[in-house]
């Protein structure tokens, strides 16, 4: 093969060209071509003219073209490089999606590669997914703590030891029978008051660091929602067992207490009794 | 998200598990493994003693023919399906360990595999079981015309027919398949197997000699053609001469063996006329403009093409890369698989 040869093979636009200048030069004509190869005439001039997307799909233009070279004794293996870039893309794509990207692999592409980039999105937005779970997660455990954090002490109050339950019975049941009124919101009668907190005052002085307008003490684990006037949320949380909490902010509250038995509620260091909100364990109401 | 995570550990795969060359193409790496399907088995202490299998595949092929008693070289697949269940089970086991190495957070693959079409219930069962006992989480099954169609790259999902002929060691299939199903297929147990068999009794009927397998496998791929071409090629064989009981070599030529190889050639052609005959009109239509796909490493023998082109009078190609099709159109299955599921995330 002269230099000359060497260099038009190298160019992508002659396949058909090619093709048919080898088969001029073999002296054969399209129909004796078209006879061997058992295809239409048309067919065969449509290889000639590199317009293969009247062919069935790339795949058979790959073949026919193959067996054409095969039949005036060319290198095929050339003209299928060169093929490549001239075969229609776009609608064996539209087509066949899937084959399509398997027979690109059949001729030395890197399969690895195409499916690794095909992996990598999945993985990135993967990532950014838990991500996002997890952010939202932190947050909203985050959010109901900073209230209570930034609120500054309004006010001590005499603060009333867990010890001091053994005498509350007597409170709750006195407050229980002394004001059965609803809208009663400090109910508390000053003698119970006055009975529960002398006993009690001695032992908790050293500990009041924390305050606040509302006090709440679990003596079980108890679950703890306020909203203040302003609809601002004071505390939402899960208080474990022997925990204590002060909030404030504006009154009226509303107030939802989870395992309202085990809760001890103080208004301004008076104890709130919580039996008459209370509907199967959970106590929900408004206090002043 | 829990099946796209056990997705991404485990490593899916395809396998061609063929009668000649046992095939597995993994999700993301293409084909890592391409090994003849033999087995050779050391029999220890006496016939009731312990069998080990002493190796597998490429090395166990070189085997073949030249054990002594203690060893057995065998291929456990024969005509397509399972001959020996349990060492194919062992064989595949072997093959998927290499492949898949077991590490930290992988789960076992999910395996696609394909088996010749028209096998029995019985036979896909024992292929399907082979698989579970070998390590698989999931095995599905599917048929290899289809998939020798799609990895040849056809039209497979368009309403057009389009006719693939498989030629495997030891089956071909002759598939027609349009908008993604099989319309018509048969299977006819001729591959290549029967082209070495074939061989070997025309040898030993005109040259009284015997040979090997490996040895017919051999001339069939030098100078095995299909067609009377224009060249004829010679190669020298040895094998032992069957009068005189004494190795000898003689020269056999291209011609001798096309004529060895029209039996099973006959068989394959007019398997693949009866397909034509059965396809329906608008398909075959379609077919009569496109031709037909061969692929299997039987389309690798020279002129077979040719020689399907002069009994039909239809136009014939010869697939790229025909030994892989199967595998890849399994792989390409596999993926397809996903899709169905879980997995936005991991094509595309």
């Amino acid at each position: 093969m002269s230099e000359q040869t060497e260099s038009t093979m190298s160019q992508p636009h002659g396949v058909g060209s090619r093709l048919k200048a080898r088969r001029e030069q073999m002296g054969l004509a399209i129909e004796q071509v078209a006879a061997q190869l058992k295809l239409a005439k048309k067919q065969i001039e449509a290889i000639e003219s590199d317009h293969y997307s009247s062919l069935p799909g790339n795949t058979f233009a790959r073949g026919f073209v193959r067996n054409y070279a095969k039949l005036l004794g060319m290198d095929a293996a050339p003209l299928l490089a060169d093929l490549e870039g001239l075969l229609p893309t776009e609608r064996a794509q539209v087509a066949l999606p899937s084959v399509r990207e398997e027979v690109g692999v059949s001729l030395g592409s890197t399969l690895p590669r195409v499916s690794s980039s095909s992996r990598l999105p999945a993985v990135v937005a993967g990532v950014i997914g838990f991500g996002l779970v997890f952010g939202g997660v932190w947050w909203y455990l985050q959010q109901p703590v900073s209230p209570q954090l930034d609120t500054p002490p309004v006010e001590v109050v005499a603060p009333v030891d867990p010890v001091a339950e053994v005498a509350s019975p007597v409170s709750s049941t006195a407050s229980a029978t002394a004001s059965q009124v609803a809208v009663a919101v400090v109910p508390t009668p000053a003698a119970a008051a006055a009975t529960v907190t002398p006993t009690v005052t001695p032992a908790a002085t050293p500990t009041p660091a924390t305050s606040g307008e509302l006090r709440l003490v679990a003596r079980g684990e108890t679950w703890v929602q306020i909203f203040d006037a302003d609809g601002r949320r004071v505390i939402s949380e899960v208080i474990p067992a022997g925990g204590e909490r002060f909030v404030s902010g504006r009154a009226p509250y509303r107030l939802k207490i989870g395992n309202a038995p085990q809760t001890r509620l103080y208004l301004r260091g008076k104890e709130v009794d919580l039996a008459p909100y209370t509907q199967v364990n959970v106590a929900a109401f408004e206090l002043k | 998200m829990l099946g796209m995570l056990s997705g991404y550990f485990a490593n899916d795969i395809a396998i061609d598990l063929g009668t000649a060359n046992t095939l597995i193409y993994m999700q993301g790496k293409g084909i890592v493994l391409d090994e003849p399907s033999v087995v050779a088995i050391q029999q220890e202490g006496g016939p009731s003693g312990k069998k080990t299998i002493l190796a597998v595949g490429a090395e166990a092929k070189k085997m073949l023919g030249r054990t002594p008693g203690s060893i057995t070289a065998i291929r456990p697949m024969k005509d397509g399906v399972i001959a020996d269940f349990t060492i194919t089970e062992q064989m595949l086991k072997h093959f998927i360990k290499k492949v898949n190495p077991s590490r930290l957070f992988s789960s076992p693959p999910r395996i696609v595999i394909c088996v010749p079409y028209g096998s029995t219930q019985v036979e896909k069962r024992a292929i399907r079981e082979s698989a579970l006992g070998a390590g698989a989480r999931k095995v599905e099954l599917i048929e290899e015309p289809m998939a020798a169609a799609i990895g040849a790259g056809l039209p497979v999902e368009e309403a057009t027919g389009s006719m693939v002929v498989d030629i495997g060691g030891g089956t071909t299939e002759v598939g027609v398949i349009s908008l993604g199903g099989v319309v018509y297929a048969s299977s006819v147990r001729v591959g290549g197997d029967k082209f070495d068999e074939a061989i070997i009794n025309y040898i030993r009927r005109n040259y009284g000699m015997l040979i090997g397998d490996t040895t017919a496998e051999d001339i069939k791929k030098r100078i095995g053609s299909a067609f009377p071409g224009a060249e004829v090629r010679e190669m020298e064989v040895k094998g032992r001469n069957l009068a005189e009981g004494i190795p000898r070599s003689f020269t056999i030529s291209s011609n001798e063996i096309l004529e060895a190889l029209t039996e099973p050639l006959n068989q394959i052609v007019s398997a693949v006329k009866q397909s034509l005959e059965q396809t329906p009109p608008e398909l075959g239509a379609d077919i009569a403009e496109k031709g037909m796909v061969l692929t299997g490493g039987g389309a690798l023998l020279r002129d077979l093409d040719r020689l399907l082109m002069e009994e039909t009078g239809l136009p014939v190609i010869v697939a790229d890369d025909p030994l892989t099709c199967v595998v890849r159109g399994s792989g390409r299955a596999l993926e397809k698989l996903d899709k169905g599921g879980v997995a936005i995330f991991i094509n595309d």
